[in-house]
């Protein structure tokens, strides 16, 4: 199984999180990590979506997933505008729901459930690296 | 993966549903349409059954903050029964955890749901 994936933003999620899966059991990753990992997937895909839209040219991304003993990686690649998940503030104020806008959650759920993001721009391309670590629980 | 979406109640102040599958961000559309359905200015409680839910995102958590506020301003609740652990780790992520009505399971949710239709009859 290739460590890789590529797809357009348009194609439906099922299938990467289906060989995310896979890949995940392979590497001997626990449901509790998977399922976050899963949420971090839609999270980007999401934003992808919203924030990454240029033109109207094919707008394709990609993952990899790796693991380095104890770390997780998921390594995200896409070709559209530049946007840097990690400079956003997302915390969340102690407010009650009524008082709280109700947008602004993905990348609060991205910071939560891993530990470290780190974003560059190159070649043309957003690249983020984001590093779970297995043995601890967030 | 889909997402199922079973009404089991909906009467004038009280509406449950059961969800199944995933509620992340191709699904999330299908609950907002439902829910815009059957939540009106009468309902009172909304009581959603996560029990076979196995995923959620911050698009699922959107139409459930919309939905809860939307009560809120009418005097109404939200409550949530059979949450899995990663789903109320994402829950406790936005701290939401404080506003909602949680329930351990179906049957204790059906209970509070069943005195509070008789509370709604009686009045």
């Amino acid at each position: 199984m290739s460590s890789r994936i590529e797809l357009d933003v348009q194609q439906s999620l099922d299938g990467v999180l289906a060989w995310m899966t896979g890949r995940l059991h392979l590497l001997g990753v626990g449901p509790s990590h998977a399922h976050d990992c899963k949420v971090i997937v839609d999270e980007y895909v999401a934003n992808l979506s919203t924030h990454g839209r240029v033109s109207k040219k094919s707008q394709i991304w990609s993952l990899e997933v790796v693991r380095d003993n104890d770390d997780l990686l998921l390594r995200f690649r896409d070709n559209g505008g530049a946007f840097d998940p990690t400079c956003h503030d997302v915390s969340v104020d102690e407010k009650g729901i009524a008082d709280r806008p109700v947008g602004g959650l993905g990348l609060l759920l991205i910071k939560e459930l891993s530990d470290t993001q780190v974003y560059r721009y190159r070649d043309g391309q957003n690249c983020l690296d984001v590093k779970i670590h297995l043995t601890r629980e967030k | 993966m889909a997402l199922e979406i079973e009404v089991t109640i909906a009467d004038k102040q009280a509406v449950k549903v059961l969800l199944a599958g995933s509620l992340d961000s191709q699904t999330s559309p299908d609950l907002e349409r439902e829910l815009a359905h059957r939540v009106s200015e009468d309902t009172r409680t909304l009581a959603i059954d996560m029990s076979n839910l196995a995923f959620i995102s911050s698009a699922g958590l959107r139409i459930i903050f919309k939905n809860l506020k939307t009560l809120k301003r009418q005097g109404g609740k939200l409550s949530v029964s059979g949450m899995s652990p990663s789903i109320r780790k994402v829950f406790e992520i936005v701290k939401v955890m404080p506003d909602l009505t949680v329930f351990a399971d179906e049957a204790e949710m059906d209970e509070y749901l069943s005195a509070i239709q008789e509370r709604y009859r009686e009045a």
